[in-house]
């Protein structure tokens, strides 16, 4: 067996797994988020000023997993079809 | 009165900082844990056939002390991309929501009341670990050669198995103690960067 390839496979596995335990690569629901208003971190000292994005609720669904790199901790909406 | 709604039709992400503090929390093992509450590896927590989380009961949270960083969060979301940059989300609270919402706290106070910032700095550390891995990824995918398909899924398999070991974070952390011959750690923030060491070796074999 190619260790190479074995290697590689258990990379991909661990990289899906740890992604999606981290709001990693889901690019479906990155782009829901985006219509949520955001606060840039170094103004968590201030009171909390913004307004969720009305009437559009924020409902991130779990698609197609991409190359993002960017880590979205939140809730996701976990809807029945 | 609570509602609970936001523990309902949702998908809760747990890293392996999240699923060793449930663990310690039910008083089993990582291993155990991931078999018994989780989908996907361990990535999310299990929820029963009416979408509701399997920790919630008719009192509320039962691992409250130690429920995941999303769940403390709520109803705010954290964004954090390769860069370290990082932004705070206001989500739209549930339809039957019966949560109050003031506007005078900051997010400080609001993190530093829910007890996120160990949470937030755990995901930090294993966010770095996976960077890393996706640049490695990214090399071997590009000098990978095309196999025979039934060869690919054995071999598939066989990773899966390995791959299964290391992201569970007792199994790993065993191992690795036993390996260097060092004590295995009793807290759970000495095991998570004693796991993230085991992984990056891993990653990093020759
Ligand atoms: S872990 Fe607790 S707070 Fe989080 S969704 Fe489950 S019951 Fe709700």
């Amino acid at each position: 067996m190619n260790k190479k390839t074995k290697q590689a496979f258990a990379l991909a596995a661990a990289v899906a797994s740890l992604g999606a335990s981290l709001g990693v690569a889901y690019e479906d629901a990155h782009a829901g988020v985006e219509t949520a208003k955001k606060v840039k971190a170094d103004s968590v000292k201030q009171p909390a000023k913004v307004k969720a994005a009305a009437p559009t609720k924020v409902s991130p669904q779990i698609k197609n997993p991409a190359a993002s790199k960017t880590s979205t901790q939140i809730k996701w909406e976990n809807k029945k079809k | 009165m609570r509602c609970l709604q936001c523990c309902r039709e949702k998908k809760i992400q747990v890293n392996p900082y999240e699923i060793a503090r449930l663990a310690g929390n039910l008083g089993i093992s990582t291993t155990e844990f991931i078999a018994r509450y989780t989908l996907e590896q361990g990535a999310y927590l299990k929820f029963n056939d009416n979408g509701i989380c399997v920790f919630l009961d008719h009192k509320g949270c039962g691992v409250h002390k130690d429920r995941p960083l999303v769940c403390r969060l709520y109803p705010i979301g954290r964004q954090v991309n390769e860069m370290g940059d990082e932004w705070f989300l206001e989500l739209q609270p549930e339809a039957a929501c019966n949560g109050r919402y003031g506007r005078t706290a900051t997010i400080e106070d609001f993190l530093e009341d829910q007890g996120a910032t160990a949470y937030m700095l755990a995901a930090d550390g294993y966010l770095t670990l996976l960077w890393e891995m996706m640049e490695i990824m990214d090399c071997m995918s590009a000098k990978m050669e095309i196999r025979d398909a039934a060869d690919v899924s054995v071999e598939k398999e066989n990773a899966l198995v390995e791959y299964a070991e290391w992201m569970d974070m007792d199994a790993a952390v065993r191992k690795y103690c036993q390996e260097n011959k060092i004590i295995f750690p009793d807290k759970v923030e000495d095991k998570m960067h004693v796991h993230i060491d085991a992984l990056r070796l891993w990653i990093n074999q020759p």
